[in-house]
């Protein structure tokens, strides 16, 4: 599962280099992810910043369709930042956002049309 | 007429006159995707519109995800065969496989599961396959025929707060 992170603005920003997350990948997905999201088992954070980070962006630009097993995977992947850390999405392809929606997954992840959108309101937040 | 579905074998795809195909593969060896790629080509190529073809692929995903992980419980190599009817802005499709039947001969139902947005370990993680296919389908019909499951469905154009969108 190609993975990638990078930290932004103090935002870590986790791009998705696939075409499809679904139940074939759903759980290399969850794994990679929490690589990168710094849940590590005995509660240490990397050294790399993602888990200082207050909100992660899954950036899913690359990704033209998500099943409800991927759909699952992205709840898991929310649910490994606990309740301090935020995921918002950014990106969302027609199919994607179709699912998204038809399952109020709107309601509960932040949506950006994409992760220069999601930059942008992350600096008005922070001059204002 | 006969419908058998086909022994184990190899993934085969075959486009028919007037809008049909058909797809043979074995469950549980990668070939979802593929199915899921060729009939949404198949689609394209007979103009049918980027938002049906969409729902097409959301709803099929769910469906042999449903066959290969419930019906044939991960085996591999098992039959899976689909059958796709495309015209003016109608797709009908018939699924098989020779797994086992739903539990009770019932489809599972409607309703999305739902948790609380502001409390993260509420949230469902599964359970929206079914309820995804409900929403998208105009209608789904279940028949258990001898060792065979066949499921029909039709999705017609218009689904729920997606329709007529333009692709930017």
């Amino acid at each position: 599962m190609n993975l990638s992170y990078r930290l932004e603005d103090g935002v870590g920003i986790i791009r998705a280099h696939v075409p499809r997350i679904d139940a074939a990948v759903a759980i290399q997905f969850k794994d990679r992810f929490s690589d990168l999201a710094g849940q590590v088992h005995d509660g240490t954070p990397p050294e790399d910043g993602a888990a200082q980070a207050g909100t992660v962006l899954l950036d899913m630009s690359e990704v033209e369709f998500l099943d409800s097993s991927g759909l699952g995977a992205v709840v898991a992947a929310r649910k490994m930042l606990g309740t301090d850390r935020t995921l918002a999405l950014a990106g969302l392809q027609p199919a994607v956002d179709k699912v998204m929606r038809l399952t109020h997954m709107d309601r509960v992840f932040p949506i950006y049309p994409d992760a220069a959108a999601f930059l942008a309101g992350q600096v008005r937040d922070a001059d204002a | 007429m006969s419908r058998e579905v086909p022994g184990p074998g190899e993934y085969q795809f075959v486009r028919h006159e007037a809008g049909r195909a058909t797809l043979h593969f074995p469950a549980n060896r990668g070939h979802v995707a593929t199915a899921l790629g060729d009939l949404a080509d198949h689609l394209r190529a007979r103009g049918c519109a980027p938002g049906l073809i969409e729902d097409g692929a959301i709803v099929l995903a769910e469906v042999l995800n449903n066959v290969e992980e419930h019906a044939y419980a991960g085996q591999a190599g098992e039959p899976v065969t689909v059958r796709l009817d495309a015209c003016d802005g109608v797709l009908r499709y018939v699924v098989e496989d020779r797994g086992r039947r739903f539990p009770e001969g019932q489809l599972p139902g409607a309703d999305m599961p739902a948790g609380n947005p502001g409390a993260p370990e509420s949230l469902p993680e599964g359970g929206f396959g079914w309820p995804l296919v409900r929403r998208l389908t105009s209608d789904v019909a279940y028949m258990r025929d001898g060792d065979t499951n066949r499921l029909v469905f039709r999705l017609a154009g218009r689904s729920p707060g997606a329709g007529d969108r333009t692709r930017g």
